[in-house]
């Protein structure tokens, strides 16, 4: 796995995670690999998968069953919350980035429209 | 112990096995040689030839075991693979005594092999030189036997405090630096200077415990027993304090 | 937690050189740490003097609450950069010597990760590959259940599948109970297993801290704050 410099690695495998889910290549209630096998399958340390599992647990995108592993919640509430924080921060990023060439909202707005319309 | 022993003969069992074939092969081209001259002659030179192979043998086996010894610990100091070996949770001393209990059997083996020869050329050609009353073959004394064994345990004994004191000079060198551009030529110049030290006690040994007639006195009664005995005590007290030396070195000071 | 290797104030020097000062260094359980540093910069002095083959010359050192001695080396398994397997042996007696010499030696697994990593056990030490070499070294060396482990640029010079296979089998063997100390100028290569990094630059510690927390913290990656560091330097 390909990991960008500028940020912790446990936040960009959350991220990664959290993008799974809420596109459905994880499903609600599945079983996440263990620590050492997802470290393993990435290349990581072992101690950073057990950080992602803990805050994605903080944040209650998943939860552990006591010598069973880690599981993928199913309350379609929380994947929808985390849909929308995932949404509004590459609206975010892509907004920043618009902005530094000079778009305003308005013209990115505008953009977006011909071009999807052109497409479609 | 047994463990490191087991390592050491591993790693010299190829090197021992041609040394002894080399030997045999010596041997057997020797007997050959003797046995292609016309009877008659063979009374007179044949024996020349066993004498010489004997000659040979002793100072080549000597030459062979002390550069054997010295690559022994030379291996293991000086050449990365020596790190599996001192990396091993073995004290200083005991990697340093399995490596002088070797050397010691392999001392054995060769004192062994050496005297068996002997025998058989002894056998061979003795009764020739019993004729020829050039020596009295079977006449010789057990006392005399085991001044002979001596002899070669006293050549061993040496061999090996010549090796200590080899290895006492690259234990200080190590202890000093971590690696040098002339480290052959610091480490020759620390064991000029040990063996000078070493000499100039034993020399002061002697002197303190036969006088200053010490040399003439064995020469003019040729009572070689005692002097033989008192060397290989010598030499054992030597490489008790050279084994000490050293193996507190490995232990504690050493940079590998 | 308590601290598996402490160093309190190291230095050594050798009568021609200085090599380490002043290195303070603690290793808990559960951690893998990096020294990174360019050739020369006292990683491998440091690890010998953790390993017992190298004497400080002031400090204080403990693995494990004892001071360094041969004890100590049956808790620590050292895994030299240098091609340290004697070149006359085969695959299986380097593996019966360390069976023999190290208690904690597991034979079944260091099978297994011959196995792992295409190695024969007929084959001869002076036969194999630079990266076969090195697979061998660190499966012998993982095969131990150490407390300390110590790791000397284990990809150095390793075409990409044996990096592959040894990242793997440091991941899959390192456990809970030891610590891991791994030296490298490769950052790039290792910076994921790493929980902590200590940048070493002539003889000393110029920077030190948890790998996530340095990204956080300068928001570059640890080889870039390596770059940073050492290009002029």
């Amino acid at each position: 796995m390909e990991f960008r410099n500028d940020q912790p690695i446990y936040l960009q495998i959350m991220n990664d995670i959290k993008m799974d889910i809420v596109s459905g290549k994880i499903a609600p209630g599945d079983k996440l690999l263990s620590t050492r096998d997802l470290a393993l399958a990435i290349k990581v340390n072992p101690n950073t998968i057990q950080r992602v599992y803990k805050e994605l647990e903080a944040e209650e995108i998943c939860f552990t069953k006591r010598g069973m592993g880690t599981y993928v919640t199913e309350d379609e509430a929380v994947i929808q919350r985390t849909k929308e924080e995932l949404a509004d921060k590459m609206v975010e990023d892509f907004v920043t980035g618009m902005k530094k060439i000079n778009y305003s909202v308005d013209a990115i707005i505008r953009k977006i429209k011909n071009d999807k319309e052109g497409e479609a | 112990m047994l463990k490191l022993l087991k390592f050491e003969f591993n790693r010299k069992r190829l090197v021992l096995l041609i040394a002894l074939a080399a030997t045999l092969l010596g041997e057997v081209l020797a007997l050959a040689k003797y046995y292609s001259i016309e009877a008659s002659f063979r009374d007179f030179t044949g024996g020349e030839y066993l004498a010489l192979l004997m000659v040979v043998l002793l100072i080549g086996f000597s030459i062979l075991y002390l550069i054997d010894l010295i690559g022994l610990m030379r291996q293991d100091m000086f050449k990365q693979e020596g790190y599996m070996l001192f990396m091993t949770p073995n004290s200083g001393y005991k990697i340093l005594g399995a490596k002088l209990l070797f050397a010691f059997l392999e001392g054995i083996a060769m004192v062994g092999v050496y005297f068996v020869l002997l025998l058989i050329n002894f056998e061979l050609i003795g009764p020739q030189l019993f004729q020829l009353n050039l020596l009295d073959w079977h006449g010789i004394q057990s006392d005399e036997w085991i001044l002979i064994v001596k002899v070669l345990f006293l050549v061993v004994f040496a061999i090996i405090e010549f090796a200590l004191t080899v290895y006492f000079s690259f234990a200080i060198f190590k202890g000093l630096f971590n690696n040098n551009r002339f480290k052959g030529l610091i480490t020759f110049g620390i064991f000029i200077g040990v063996s000078l030290i070493r000499g100039k006690i034993g020399d002061l040994l002697t002197q303190a415990i036969f006088g200053n007639t010490v040399v003439r006195e064995f020469v003019v009664t040729t009572s070689i027993g005692p002097f033989i005995n008192f060397s290989i005590l010598e030499s054992l007290v030597w490489i008790l304090i050279l084994f000490l030396g050293t193996g507190y070195l490995i232990e504690n000071k050493v940079n590998l | 937690m308590a601290a598996m290797v402490q160093c309190v104030n190291i230095h050594k020097q050798y009568l021609q050189r200085k090599a380490l000062s002043n290195i303070n260094l603690k290793m808990e359980a559960g951690k893998i740490y990096g020294i990174l540093g360019p050739n020369g910069s006292g990683k491998t002095t440091l690890m010998k003097i953790i390993a017992d083959l190298h004497r400080q010359t002031s400090g204080e050192i403990t693995i494990c609450d004892q001071s360094p001695s041969y004890k100590t080396r049956a808790l620590v398994a050292y895994m030299p950069t240098e091609n340290f397997i004697y070149a006359w042996m085969r695959v299986r007696d380097a593996i019966s010597f360390y069976d023999d010499m190290y208690q904690d030696f597991d034979r079944a697994k260091a099978e297994d990760l011959m196995q792992f990593m295409e190695l024969d056990m007929k084959q001869k030490v002076s036969s194999l590959s630079t990266g076969q070499r090195a697979r061998l070294k660190i499966s012998l060396t993982l095969a131990r259940r150490a407390q300390v482990y110590l790791l000397d640029e284990p990809l150095n010079g390793l075409d990409p599948v044996s990096r592959t296979k040894i990242k793997e089998t440091i991941i899959e063997q390192f456990s809970e109970e030891s610590t891991m100390l791994i030296s490298t100028h490769l950052v790039l290569e290792i910076e994921q297993i790493l929980d902590y990094v200590f940048f070493m630059n002539h003889g000393e510690i110029v920077i030190e801290g948890e790998a996530e927390a340095l990204r956080m913290e300068r928001g570059k990656s640890v080889e870039e704050i390596y770059t940073e560091v050492f290009s002029h330097a």
